[in-house]
């Protein structure tokens, strides 16, 4: 069978959890280097008319990365632990260029709607949201964690709390809490 | 808000808002009853409780985005029909395709088939190139114990199926187990499966993936060889590169597949050993826990794997109720079958170097041919094969090549032209797998690392990419120490490791002592380079460009212009020997002049650089690199930047006269420098010109403030404050940019406070130090920027009468010194920064009455400047210095004298006193164009002030009768 760059980061993910640090080094560059790379191709592609248009970004760069044949679904958490903070990254780089190619004008929202046009569910100013993480993270970092790995990297309650190694009910109530908070922070600095 | 205070916050919300909503108010009132703050967050928490709970960030980003592609967990095609053949059941999948058990329904053969398909929502272009490539592989091997390639189709909806042998079998390892095969039976099964992986080895084709569930054995007791799929054809014109993306299966893989390293034939070679053991012995060669695939990664590159007779043995010992089936295994009679020959072929087999291991499927399975025939197995004779080996390993790049050349002079194998090709494709393959990681370390340097550079928060990335990229070059460099155009690229890429984690101008990666090493590194190779090629020019001259940057970065990022000066020197030396050599290469003369004018800036000690303190030599260094780069000039007209250096040299000049306290002869030159430069940008818009023009606005502004004509000095510095801006507006991300509008932030501010406008200045000044202040990389460099804004606000708390802020200002500003001071920046123009904000300080404690301490500071000022004299004679910046600390010495004797209350004290303190005055009078007269603002920028007292103090002591002590 085939196979292809699953395999290494999966062992790669293994060693990491593992317990060996020179794993995760070894991730880093290869996680942020597909998702970089796709990313760039997508949002080139799609720069003319749409912003970050739905199509396969995340999905085909998990899937390329991960495939779906991963040992254990902790192994997945961890990876899109990883994955989670290089996503925020990503799409807070690309709102944030193309706020700076508006200078001047309102701040730039990033429709990550669906095809079907949901957009309610996720229009969030990604680069005031990423502020507020931050600040968030000043005073909460735990919180703010559990936000990066639940809205970026689309983690469960339950896998969240095996990368934080943190009981589900706490992540559960940390994801509320910190929700709140957020919501308040954003409305405060006019963006939601 | 602090953390402890959030942490209170929320959990007095939590509890609340768990609360019946009529609950709340009354639970609050009682719970934040003296806490009028907690009571109003939580009570606003709660008013967003219920619109965050609606929807807010529910759904993730990435399900988002990816909603409405297909998953493929609900892929499920049963029934589905390709071509002539209808889909019954999935059978097995794996990371990228599925495998279903189909019939042919066109009726011309009542046949069952597998087929091979790639997954929905997997499909990209890689893939089906992957998947193509499979295909055509597999068409190539026609042998009864592989599983064999019957058509190959692509779905309607684009997707490449493979129709293959559908084989009924079960795995080799379960089938030894059920059939009860005794050892020579499962010997002679193992080399079916050794003639089929060598077949496909004669046709290129290294499987990677071999282990029992690919290798079933029918009813009929015939192996079968399933999934060539991750089988890689070695021909460099269709080979995917394998590099960082390999493909294993832990327990089967090798030790050099782990690593990630090449795979050959002799990766498949180890597997076969890991097959053999557990048939042999019924388990792992590795004696781990197998649910956790970290260890056995580890194990499987690091431990030596037990003998397969004491294994058993072991297993006698450890399993008190064996199965049925293991029975004939744990046997003592069974361990002693294998304990000699046979635990060597298997161990040889698993050796975790490649080269020591059979060089051949052919061989393993010939060597257990011969211990079946009782005949002396080639596994243990092996020594001189394995001296051989290592030998050649020394010389050469690729394990396989070495491998196959061993094979080659040991004779044995009858080389056959196919096996030739291999040996051929192999060696090839190794000098590719070389070029491959010096492409790939290229690759993260200049493209990587560059495409990530600006990106926010990519210092950790960059930091991993940079330190792999080394990793892989000190690698390379190892195996590579004759070829020396290799070495050159080893060489060019530390210099740009080494620049890209020293730059002070970058979004510094802190990573100052790593760039250290890999400038080093680079000499080394260059110093070598040019020894060993004394004729080639251009070696000399790259070495001597190494000299240059490494000097550069010594000086500027490290503050030790000394050493600095040291390798400039032997630049200069290079090239100086170079332009004899060698008098038309306008190369050595771009090169010189950039040295020359290396020599001139430490000396001088301007800019970033500090000083050397030989302002005078260093004047005589910048005049010989206008003159050389007059030379380059005409021998390159065209060249912008060579026609640039001239306006930049006229601007160092202008720094180095207004050292030597020629206000009117710096103005010159930078009016020169300004008159070319706008000439030349009218050429050419480049922004580096335009920063330089910026540049000198400020250097004017210098002048300006020196001659105290202050107001003259303000509108200059805001025009350069104003037009680095405007540059920094066309490209934010340009570095030395910010760096010049937080200068320039910083000196506008100073001159305004200067010029009276205390709000306006101490604005711009506040702007700057926060800039610098956020800055990451805190180099002693932005340390010593901070330290000198700290001593202006110090300056302009004292102008507005709050001398104890002041006093706080100033010890800031003397810590921030010290520190950069630590950090490596102990050259004269920092020292001097640092005394000059200890003397404000003791001026500051002596005006609120703190004598002792203000005596103290006095005292540690003349400590550190008078030796500095002593070796930096003449130097303007230190006299200015020395001058101001004597006086203050002087108003502390005064002050003693006046609060002395025996006469014999006083008059003591006031012969003191004017022996300080007189010190500082005699320093003054050796300053020239005396400037109430010193060329560090700091406020001083003049000459004429410091003769009023001493004809008032010497008044006073006259009212004394002597005797």
């Amino acid at each position: 069978m085939q196979r292809g760059p699953s395999e290494h980061i999966t062992s790669l993910l293994v060693r990491w959890r593992g317990g060996e640090k020179a794993a995760l080094d070894a991730l880093m560059p290869l996680v942020y280097d597909e998702l970089r790379r796709l990313a760039h191709i997508y949002l080139r592609r799609e720069r003319g008319d749409h912003t970050l248009q739905s199509t396969a970004l995340v999905h085909e760069a998990y899937a390329r990365l991960v495939g779906q044949n991963l040992p254990e679904w902790q192994n997945r958490a961890h990876f899109f632990a990883v994955a989670a903070q290089i996503m925020r990254q990503i799409l807070v780089d690309y709102a944030r260029s193309r706020r700076a190619d508006k200078r001047g004008g309102s701040a730039c929202k990033l429709p990550l709607e669906d095809a079907d046009g949901d957009a309610k569910v996720a229009n969030v100013d990604i680069v005031a949201l990423d502020d507020a993480l931050e600040s968030l993270a000043r005073i909460d970092p735990q919180q703010s964690q559990v936000v990066e790995l639940r809205f970026f990297g689309g983690l469960s309650i339950e896998e969240t709390s095996e990368v934080l190694k943190i009981s589900p009910s706490t992540v559960k109530r940390d994801w509320n809490t910190a929700r709140v908070w957020l919501y308040r922070e954003l409305d405060r600095t006019g963006t939601t | 808000m602090t953390p402890e205070r959030w942490q209170q916050i929320r959990g007095v919300y939590e509890r609340i808002v768990a609360l019946a909503p009529e609950d709340r108010s009354s639970q609050l009132d009682q719970v934040a009853l003296n806490d009028a703050e907690l009571r109003q967050e939580v009570e606003s928490l709660l008013s967003y409780e219920r619109r965050a709970q609606d929807s807010f960030l529910d759904t993730p980003v990435a399900n988002v985005i990816s909603g409405t592609m297909p998953r493929s967990d609900v892929s499920v095609r049963t029934g589905r029909r390709l071509g002539v053949y209808e889909l019954i059941e999935r059978i097995g999948y794996g990371g990228m395709g599925e495998v279903y058990r189909a019939a042919r329904i066109d009726g011309q053969y009542q046949q069952e088939v597998a087929i091979k398909l790639v997954r929905s929502g997997y499909d990209t272009t890689l893939l089906l190139e992957r998947f193509r490539h499979e295909r055509q592989i597999l068409a190539t091997l026609d042998h009864p114990n592989i599983a064999r390639l019957l058509d190959g189709g692509t779905t309607e909806d684009g997707i490449p199926y493979l129709v293959m042998e559908l084989i009924d079998g079960v795995p080799i390892d379960r089938y030894c187990l059920e059939q009860k095969l005794s050892i020579v039976e499962r010997l002679k099964l193992f080399r079916q499966v050794c003639a089929a992986v060598h077949y496909a080895h004669q046709h290129l084709v290294v499987h990677r993936d071999l282990k029992p569930s690919n290798i079933l054995v029918t009813a009929n007791g015939v192996p079968k060889l399933l999934d060539f799929g991750i089988a890689k054809i070695l021909d460099p014109s269709t080979q995917v590169a394998p590099t960082l993306l390999n493909a294993l299966t832990p327990e089967y893989a090798s030790p050099e597949q782990l690593r990630g390293e090449s795979i050959t034939t002799s990766a498949d070679v180890y597997s076969l050993g890991v097959v053999l053991y557990r048939l042999l012995t019924g388990h792992s060669p590795y004696r781990v826990n197998t649910t956790s695939p970290a260890d056995l990664a580890r194990a499987i590159t690091e431990i030596e794997p037990e003998r397969p007779s004491s294994a058993v043995l072991r297993k006698i010992a450890e399993v008190s109720d064996p199965t049925p089936k293991e029975i004939d295994v744990l046997s003592g009679r069974w361990a002693r079958e294998l304990r000699g020959d046979l635990d060597t072929i298997v161990l040889k087999a698993l050796r975790k170097e490649p080269q020591y291991r059979y060089s051949s499927v052919e061989q393993l399975s010939e060597d257990i041919r011969r211990h079946l025939e009782n005949l002396p197995v080639k596994a243990r004779r092996g020594s001189t094969t394995y001296r051989l080996g290592k030998f050649l390993l020394r010389h050469r790049i690729g394990v396989a090549a070495t491998a196959l050349v061993v094979i080659a002079i040991t004779g044995g194998v009858v080389t056959t032209v196919r096996e030739a090709r291999i040996a051929d494709r192999n060696a090839k393959e190794a000098e590719k797998r070389f070029n491959e990681v010096r492409k790939l370390a290229n690759s993260l340097i200049f493209e990587v690392h560059d495409s990530i550079k600006d990106l926010p928060g990519a210092n950790k990335s960059r930091k991993v990419i940079l330190e792999r990229a080394v990793e892989y070059l000190d690698s390379l460099a190892q195996e590579s120490a004759n070829e020396p155009d290799l070495v050159r690229e080893l060489a060019t890429a530390y210099e740009r490791i080494g620049a890209l984690q020293g730059d002070p101008m970058d979004p510094n990666l802190g990573e100052i002592k790593a760039a250290k090493g890999n400038f080093i590194k680079s000499i080394e190779l260059r110093e070598a380079l040019a020894r060993a090629n004394p004729h080639n020019s251009k070696d000399q001259i790259e070495l001597a460009v190494a000299y240059l940057d490494y000097s550069d970065f010594q000086t500027g990022v490290l503050g030790n212009p000394a050493a600095g000066l040291d390798y400039c020197n032997k630049a200069v030396a290079l090239l100086d020997r170079e332009a004899v050599a060698d008098p038309n290469n306008a190369r050595v003369f771009v090169q010189s002049t950039r040295a020359y004018t290396s020599l001139g800036v430490i000396q001088i000690g301007n800019g970033a650089g500090g000083s050397t303190g030989n302002v005078v030599a260093g004047v005589a260094a910048l005049k010989k690199a206008l003159e050389l780069d007059h030379r380059a000039i005409k021998m390159s007209p065209s060249n912008m930047e060579v026609a640039g250096q001239e306006f930049v040299i006229y601007i160092l000049l202008g720094d180095a006269m207004l050292k030597l306290g020629e206000p009117v002869a710096a103005e010159e030159y930078y009016r020169h420098s300004m008159e070319g430069m706008n000439a030349l940008s009218d050429r050419e818009t480049n922004i580096r010109t335009a920063g330089n023009l910026v540049v000198l606005d400020g250097k004017m502004g210098d002048v300006f403030l020196r001659e105290d004509k202050i107001s003259d000095a303000v509108s200059w510095y805001r025009k350069a404050h104003d037009g680095a801006g405007r540059l920094i507006a066309r490209d934010p991300a340009d570095q030395p940019l910010e760096h010049l509008v937080i200068t320039s932030s910083g000196q506008l501010g100073h001159a305004l406070m200067e010029n009276g406008q205390m709000d306006a200045g101490l604005e711009y000044m506040h702007k700057a130090f926060d800039a610098a202040a956020k800055s990451p990389s805190q180099t002693p460099l932005e340390k010593i920027f901070q330290g000198i804004l700290f001593t202006w606000f110090g300056e302009a708390a004292e102008k507005r009468g709050r001398l104890s802020d002041a006093v706080q200002e100033y010890r800031k500003s003397q810590a921030m010194l010290a520190s950069a001071r630590e950090d490596g920046a102990n050259d004269l123009r920092t020292q001097i920064y640092y005394t000059s904000a200890t003397d404000r300080l003791a001026a500051a404690l002596l005006k609120l009455g703190k004598l002792q301490e203000a005596s103290t500071q006095y005292n540690a000022s003349r400590d550190l400047l008078e030796p500095l004299r002593k070796s930096n004679p003449g130097e303007q910046e230190l006299l200015y210095a020395v001058a101001e600390t004597y006086a203050g010495q002087g108003d502390v004797s005064m002050q003693l004298a006046k609060l002395a209350s025996k006469r014999l004290d006083k008059i003591l303190h006031l012969n003191d006193a004017v022996e300080w005055f007189q010190k500082s009078s005699t320093i003054w007269s050796k300053i020239k164009n005396p400037s109430r603002i010193s060329s560090s920028t700091m406020e001083v007292r003049l000459p004429a002030e410091v003769s009023r103090q001493l004809t008032h002591c010497k008044t006073q002590l006259a009212a004394f009768p002597t005797n």
